[in-house]
């Protein structure tokens, strides 16, 4: 009869957490570390700020408005969602300094210097997204702004930018569409690279281990 | 050395077994992260800590010095994880303060007619906003350029020819990246200021 400690995956999980990560390493005095636990933050503070957000043209700015005046702590909780956001890219960002600087992305690790350039476009991506949110006049000039940008891009541009318009106009699918981005997809593809750099790293020492 | 007790464990089982780890001189100080409940040997014969495995609450020992650990390292549970916890709780309480000193501002939502400002592009769009200020020619010149530099940036791994691991072997590559973050930091002010 297989039992839960049979299963493959926790298995795998447990040896990993069990297994010495060598003499003098400090896996969390790194910058990939704080990425994850900015990440977590994010994800909460995102969830609280989620529970009262509307994003419809007319209420957004008063919804964020009564986060900020009404709700008990609210102020408090968007704040650290900023500053975790702007900690986020900082920390992402240094992170492939440091990969480059040490020379960690040659070989078996290119896989993983490409997963870090790409998160680092889904954390501003997530970043600016949510300057969006809040709809007032600073996020709609800078919505129509980026959006023109993306039109004069060639070949892909156009339709990328009527994608995100969701329009002729700036408006309420914009909207929608960068609180769809915010909240579901750049979110989950966040996930997704972080468990692919995580898998990347195993499989990189593994193959180092049994080299040496 | 980190005595793992069973999860649930009660604090009057928690004292059953400081109290006989006082008893063989090895006294501890108790940790609560969630449900898990540790111990960590503070001083004394650590070694003696074996003892302990006869007490049905003790799960399991964690050397966190010794042979073993100077020469495989330690393990990620429970040593580093109980860091890299109190890592994120420093910088939970970082976040917290910075959120009460510069806590963020939110204005209207425009007018309908309202003719929209100028934007004011976010900090970390600046190297962006910098390439698209310089870039010159017709409009979709800036937008392309930055295409190719993100394929470049990211391909990197593959235009990098270089063999060896020391400064002087990687030289080629570490000056063009040196460079290249030079760029970015001139070009952030530059969009900075656009």
């Amino acid at each position: 009869m297989r039992t839960e400690n049979d299963h493959g995956l926790l298995r795998a999980i447990g040896a990993a957490l069990r297994t010495p990560i060598g003499p003098g390493r400090k896996p969390w005095l790194s910058f990939g570390w704080m990425c994850v636990a900015l990440l977590v933050v994010l994800g909460l503070s995102g969830a609280l700020l989620s529970i009262y957000y509307l994003p419809a043209l007319d209420a957004a700015s008063e919804s964020v408005r009564f986060v900020m005046r009404d709700v008990e702590w609210g102020w408090l909780v968007r704040g650290v969602h900023g500053w975790a956001s702007a900690g986020l890219v900082v920390c992402a960002a240094a992170q492939l300094v440091r990969v480059f600087l040490t020379g960690r992305y040659r070989g078996a690790r290119a896989g993983s210097w490409v997963l870090g350039g790409l998160m680092l476009l889904v954390v501003l991506g997530l970043a600016f997204t949510g300057e969006l949110l809040p709809w007032d006049a600073e996020s709609v000039a800078l919505a129509g702004a980026a959006l023109d940008g993306t039109q004069a891009i060639p070949v892909f541009g156009p339709p990328l930018a009527s994608a995100m318009r969701g329009g002729a106009e700036v408006g309420a699918a914009t909207l929608a569409r960068a609180h769809a981005a915010h909240t579901l997809v750049l979110p989950w593809l966040a996930f997704l690279l972080l468990l692919l750099e995580l898998w990347f790293l195993a499989h990189s020492r593994g193959r180092r281990e049994e080299h040496t | 050395m980190i005595v793992l007790l069973s999860r649930g464990a009660s604090p009057e089982e928690v004292e059953a077994v400081l109290a006989r780890m006082r008893a063989l001189g090895i006294p501890g100080a108790s940790l609560e992260v969630g449900s898990l409940r540790l111990i960590h040997v503070t001083r004394g014969r650590a070694r003696r800590a074996r003892w302990l495995l006869s007490e049905p609450t003790v799960e399991a020992i964690v050397p966190t010095s010794g042979p073993r650990v100077r020469r495989d390292g330690r393990r990620f549970y429970p040593f580093h994880t109980l860091c890299a916890t109190a890592l994120g709780l420093l910088l939970l309480g970082l976040l917290v303060l910075l959120a009460g000193f510069f806590p963020p501002g939110v204005t209207s939502a425009p007018a309908a007619g309202e003719m929209a400002p100028a934007p004011e592009w976010p900090w970390y769009l600046a190297p962006m906003r910098g390439v698209l200020a310089l870039a010159p020619g017709p409009a979709w010149v800036g937008p392309s350029l930055l295409v190719a530099l993100g394929a470049l940036f990211l391909a990197f791994p593959l235009l990098d020819r270089t063999r060896g691991d020391g400064v002087r072997a990687r030289a080629p590559a570490l000056a063009a990246g040196i460079l290249v973050m030079i760029m970015v930091l001139a070009l952030g002010i530059a969009g900075g200021s656009a």
